[in-house]
């Protein structure tokens, strides 16, 4: 799934997001308030729709999951399309059409056409690629497509290539323990970046706790620990950072996400310390299919990223509008300073919300 | 009368969103041969280029030197004027801190040769020099903080630049609150309307009106006129 572009409107609260476009790496830049988290929850909105009940919500969103585009929008429950080259779905509240043939019977309108139709073979890939959003945070939420195993042990076996992890649609720590366990060429790249972010540390692994047993309630959990250079004893997970978790999910996520997931991350910089911006660089993740939305504030980290992939928001009243930073002209012009001062130079920028 | 030499000048303005406002609105009548180019290296005979950064002396110092690096890049610049508030600091301290920032390199001078420095500074802030305007304060204060603060430092009678700092920690914080109180007595409360109130030629005008009648008040504002009637 790669998201290409995003119109939304929420018509509870009149909120509005003008047309705005995806490239591979996106960071959105903005003043507060202004409405960055809100584009990200607009997404997670989607992802929420598409599997439950979406009234009032209207939106275009255009993406493509292996180089084939799609276009879904929808209009509350009164009109929904789902279009591709090869077809087309629609709705007009009960009424459904595929290909312009009505289907004799009422379809419920509550319920999205990926829903409705998430087992025809057209359809199924955009309901699995919807599935590839992620959402980066500590404790995870919305990140696994299925439920997480009671018993890692009765799975564990079943997930012993990395594309089978990457694929298994478990949740990021789920995945760190079956490499953990299974791959330890992955897990040892993981470690290498890790360190690299944190050379206090020296080492990871993957511990478990109780006593595994197929009969009884008892759950044995697996969890991770790692040692720092000069305290002799290993720290639990628990005890681990957040900052220092959430950076191992970063990475983990960017070695064990199934090609094609979309990774949001908001205010990258809370919990994710400086050091971390480094990982892109050091990350191929381009050529692992992944795509990247994440929002920041934070003067290093916009400093970090190359301004071709900064996305500005603005906002007018209830409508958000958003713009390449090659749209402003001051800013395509050649210039000694930093990132981050050019963006205050901005007027739309520092002045974002009219 | 012979015609005056071409000239271009590069102005690092400290402040993002009041003083580039106001700096290009008088820098319209004050200097109207000038044109603005957007790119640093854009500038070719009677033009200006402006930058503006956030935050205040010290930490402005890394711009600075990012934007002395851009005049000397583009080696067509007659004049590097820095616009920066004094705060805390005296003024002739501020502008020898500035100098020597950009003049450190095994004692030679930064700056090229052909290009000159003038450090503009807004005592104790740009605020400072707002407050200059006797047209806007009210024959009556109905604030009663106002009203206090009137009857311990008329600014419209004594100069503005020699006021303390009231009831605030610093004086910029103080002049800021008085000049917002003398909009709020005119019922301007939306800074952008302030902004576009004080960035006009009138405003201009009633300070340079200012000027004329108190010629010792508001030394550092007229710093500024000055430097600009040297080029006009």
């Amino acid at each position: 799934m790669r998201i290409k572009r995003l119109s939304y409107e929420n018509k509870r609260t009149g909120w509005k997001l003008e047309p705005m476009e995806f490239g591979d790496f996106n960071l959105l830049v903005g003043v507060s308030g202004v409405g960055k988290s809100k584009i990200l929850e607009a997404i997670k909105d989607l992802y929420w729709v598409a599997f439950h009940v979406g009234i009032g919500r209207i939106w275009e969103f255009d993406f493509s999951i292996d180089n084939i585009d799609y276009h879904w929008s929808r209009f509350g429950i009164e009109r929904e399309e789902l279009i591709s080259n090869g077809f087309a779905f629609e709705r007009e509240l009960a009424k459904v059409k595929i290909d312009g043939n009505l289907l004799p019977v009422d379809h419920n309108s509550d319920i999205s056409l990926l829903q409705l139709f998430s087992s025809d073979k057209r359809i199924k890939p955009i309901f699995d690629g919807v599935r590839k959003i992620k959402f980066l945070s500590v404790p995870e939420s919305i990140t696994s497509e299925k439920f997480e195993p009671d018993k890692i042990e009765l799975i564990v076996k079943d997930y012993t290539s990395l594309e089978t992890v990457q694929n298994s649609g478990y949740s990021i720590h789920t995945k760190l323990v079956i490499a953990g366990l299974n791959l330890p060429n992955v897990f040892q790249q993981v470690k290498e970046a890790y360190i690299a972010i944190f050379p206090q540390v020296q080492d990871l692994r993957i511990v478990r706790w109780g006593l595994f047993s197929e009969l009884s309630n008892d759950l044995a959990t697996f969890e991770i620990q790692l040692k720092e250079s000069g305290i002799d004893t290993w720290i639990d997970q628990v005890d681990i950072s957040t900052g220092m978790l959430k950076t191992l999910l970063l990475i983990g996520a960017m070695y064990l996400s199934s090609p094609g997931s979309v990774i949001l991350i908001d205010e990258f910089e809370n919990s994710l310390g400086v050091n971390c911006i480094d990982i892109f660089d050091r990350i191929d993740y381009e050529n692992r299919g992944l795509q990247f939305i994440i929002t920041s504030h934070h003067p290093y980290i916009i400093n970090s990223i190359p301004f071709e992939y900064w996305k500005i928001v603005t906002r007018k009243g209830n409508v958000v509008t958003v713009r390449n930073a090659n749209e402003f002209e001051r800013l395509t012009k050649k210039s000694l300073h930093d990132n981050f001062s050019r963006l205050l130079e901005i007027e739309e920028f520092v002045g974002g919300i009219a | 009368m012979g015609e005056l030499p071409e000239v271009n000048i590069y102005f690092l303005v400290e402040g993002v969103a009041t003083e580039p406002k106001i700096y290009r609105a008088w820098l319209a009548h004050l200097l109207p041969k000038l044109q603005e180019v957007a790119g640093f290296d854009e500038v070719e005979a009677d033009n200006y280029f402006m930058t503006s950064v956030g935050g205040r002396w010290p930490y402005v110092a890394k711009q600075i030197t990012a934007s002395l690096n851009e005049v000397k890049q583009c080696g067509k610049y007659d004049y590097l004027v820095i616009c920066i508030d004094a705060e805390e600091w005296r003024v002739n301290e501020l502008i020898k801190e500035i100098e020597s920032h950009l003049n450190v390199a095994d004692g030679q001078p930064i700056l090229p040769v052909a290009t000159r420095l003038k450090i503009i500074i807004q005592n104790r802030c740009i605020e400072t020099w707002l407050l200059g305007n006797c047209q806007m304060y009210p024959a009556q204060a109905k604030n009663q903080t106002l009203k206090n603060y009137l009857n311990d430092y008329n600014a419209s009678q004594l100069d503005p630049e020699r006021m303390g700092k009231g009831d605030c920690t610093t004086h910029a914080k103080f002049h800021k609150k008085y000049l917002r109180l003398l909009f709020y007595e005119q019922r301007i409360r939306h800074e952008e309307t302030q902004r576009n109130q004080v960035a006009t030629l009138t405003y201009l005008q009633q300070l340079q009106a200012r000027v004329v009648t108190k010629p010792i008040h508001l030394s550092t504002f007229q710093t500024f006129l000055g430097f600009c009637q040297n080029l006009s």
